[in-house]
């Protein structure tokens, strides 16, 4: 080797010409995410997996005999929200820590975090990139959810009629209630204790699953609930007295169609929007912590 | 002086890693060794502003890097002991990632990394995802990223660790290549490391500086302790009980021994000159009772 190789190109820039920290670290986040070919067969397989599952649910609905006297179609404004709540939520959950919860704890377990960390790059840009990235990655999961009970529920319908076709507006009402607020919360609570305690994410993704799940199970009286299990035990309750109410006065060859059409009118949802939308500001209020307390090294040592 | 140490001290709970370090540092490079656990890497990352310190300051251009570290950031090039890379980039996108996060414009850090990547002789392998590279490639992407910002000071700790004898070799060029306008600060247990290219040396042990001279200062300290003998294998035995032996070559006719020590410790050893090595084991303290 020479010393005449190494001739760096001065740094010859203006500090204005610097790139905006936090678009770095999330613009460069996605791109290592998307650098990983596992990450897109990871995506693919959840789509795949989403479908599944709604295919599943029709074909058990098909085949057994439910309590309610009639069908409730996942493609109608009630049946989408049955459908976001009970069953493609519940999988999603156990998706999502995985995904948020190494946004910065990643680095302390491959050891990248000191090299990073002696970088001019500020604190809360590299938190805030990172939370950025890893919410946006969980927001194209739920997109890939949208995607999956519109592209089913446009497959029920073209294979039998008597399935309302989706409507577009309804099934993102739906998502944006049930599903964009839960995203929110879970990335921030994940990220953020995974970001406070990078070498206990695995107890902190577990932590959150079994939370879940807990509130499946116990939280249907809750006025305040993630899962929305709450908001399901309150509008289908309503929804079964109006057709028990009416269903014996309906001839009965145009009961389906009585039914399919009570079901498509959607419910008022707006008085779950701050109960659900207060959980996702918690969540972010979380990362916030975070970014706060953050440590730029930690010491095994210390 | 660009870098002042004052009065440094780093505990961990009772553990005391830095005792009362003072250093004063010019644009040089300085080597500094000790045995693991004499808080090199702990010394470091404090200049790294990767830990605080318990007590004590250290100053940058006159300015403490407690209060300002960004203006240090900003001028440091770090190369960690240990150190992982994202193995799902090509060492070309890593190092631009790493040239975005110390906030170097595109069309500079697009150079930069080009000329980086010739610098470490990657040229070949540089579109590769990292999880194809051999160790001694991935070290050599770690001296890239530390160069990105031709950084003002350089921290590199252990460097030359999974380097093969020419990458070494490389490797040592290039930092005595860089000692113009900066301080760059190497950390190794390869005595021969610094030996090739420091022209100070900083001895740590326990925490503590025990040594901070030139290398031909430490070796005249040595002079006159360092023996060597030819011996059988019974006795030569018998002296590394009693004395530092810092080498031993078996022959066919014994065993050449060499030993440091302040009186003979055999009457057929002849005083020879001491090496590098000999000084540095004589600074951090050799095990033998009554020596230094």
């Amino acid at each position: 080797m020479t010393l005449k190789t190494f001739v760096l190109t001065k740094n010859d820039n203006a500090a204005g010409n610097r790139p905006l920290p936090l678009l770095s670290v999330w613009s460069w986040e996605i791109r290592r995410v998307f650098a990983k070919r596992l990450n897109w067969g990871f995506g693919l397989a959840s789509f795949i997996f989403f479908l599944g599952m709604l295919w599943f649910k029709h074909a058990w609905e098909m085949g057994t005999e439910t309590s309610f006297p009639f069908i409730l179609y996942g493609t109608s404004a009630i049946g989408m929200l049955y459908e976001f709540t009970v069953v493609l939520m519940l999988v999603f959950a156990f998706i999502l820590p995985f995904v948020v919860t190494e946004g910065v704890a990643r680095d302390y377990k491959n050891r990248s975090h000191e090299m990073l960390m002696a970088t001019p790059l500020p604190t809360s840009a590299y938190v805030w990139g990172r939370f950025l990235a890893v919410l946006t990655i969980g927001l194209a999961q739920a997109v890939l959810m949208l995607l999956a009970v519109l592209l089913m529920g446009s497959f029920l319908h073209l294979r039998n009629a008597v399935y309302p076709q989706p409507i577009l507006g309804n099934l993102i009402s739906a998502w944006g209630l049930i599903v964009i607020p839960p995203t929110l919360l879970i990335a921030g609570i994940g990220f953020s204790l995974g970001t406070l305690w990078p070498r206990k994410t695995r107890t902190i993704m577990l932590g959150i699953v079994i939370t879940w799940v807990l509130f499946y199970t116990v939280g249907q009286v809750l006025w305040i609930n993630p899962t929305g299990i709450n908001i399901i035990y309150n509008l289908i309750p309503q929804f079964i007295q109006t057709v028990e109410a009416n269903f014996a006065s309906i001839p009965v060859s145009q009961r389906d169609i009585w039914v399919g059409q009570l079901q498509a009118v959607s419910p008022n949802l707006g008085v779950w929007v701050l109960p659900q939308y207060s959980l996702a500001s918690f969540g972010i209020l979380l990362v916030l912590v975070a970014a706060i307390a953050f440590k730029r090294f930690r010491n095994e040592l210390e | 002086m660009e870098l002042i140490i004052e009065h440094l001290n780093k505990q961990y709970g009772r553990y005391e890693a830095l005792r009362d370090i003072s250093l004063s540092c010019g644009y040089e490079l300085i080597g500094l060794v000790g045995p693991n656990g004499a808080g090199k890497t702990t010394l470091m990352r404090i200049i790294a502003t990767l830990i605080p310190q318990t007590k004590g300051k250290v100053m940058w251009k006159g300015k403490d890097i407690r209060e300002d570290a960004q203006a240090i950031r900003q001028v440091l090039g770090y190369l960690p002991q240990e150190f992982g890379l994202y193995e799902e980039f090509s060492a070309r996108q890593f190092l631009r990632y790493l040239a975005a996060m110390k906030g170097l414009p595109d069309g500079l850090a697009r150079r930069r990394v080009d000329e980086l990547i010739e610098l470490v002789n990657l040229e070949k392998d540089a579109d590769r995802k990292l999880q194809t590279y051999s160790g001694g490639m991935k070290q050599r992407v770690g001296v890239a990223q530390a160069l990105l910002n031709d950084p003002e000071l350089l921290i590199v700790d252990e460097p030359t660790a999974g380097l093969d004898p020419a990458e070494r070799v490389r490797f040592r060029t290039l930092l005595s290549s860089l000692t113009t306008d900066r301080l760059v600060v190497l950390s190794t247990h390869i005595i021969g490391d610094v030996e090739a290219v420091a022209n100070r040396l900083v001895v740590l042990n326990h925490g503590q500086v025990v040594a901070d001279t030139t290398p031909g200062e430490l070796l005249q300290r040595a002079k006159g302790q360092v023996w060597s003998l030819s011996v059988d294998a019974a006795t030569a035995l018998q002296l590394q009980q009693r004395a530092l032996v810092s080498a031993m070559v078996q022959q066919p006719s014994g065993v050449l021994l060499r030993v440091i020590s302040l009186t003979s410790p055999h009457e057929r050893a002849v005083e020879v000159e001491p090496n590098l090595e000999d000084a540095y084991l004589l600074a951090i303290g050799a095990r033998e009772p009554g020596m230094v």
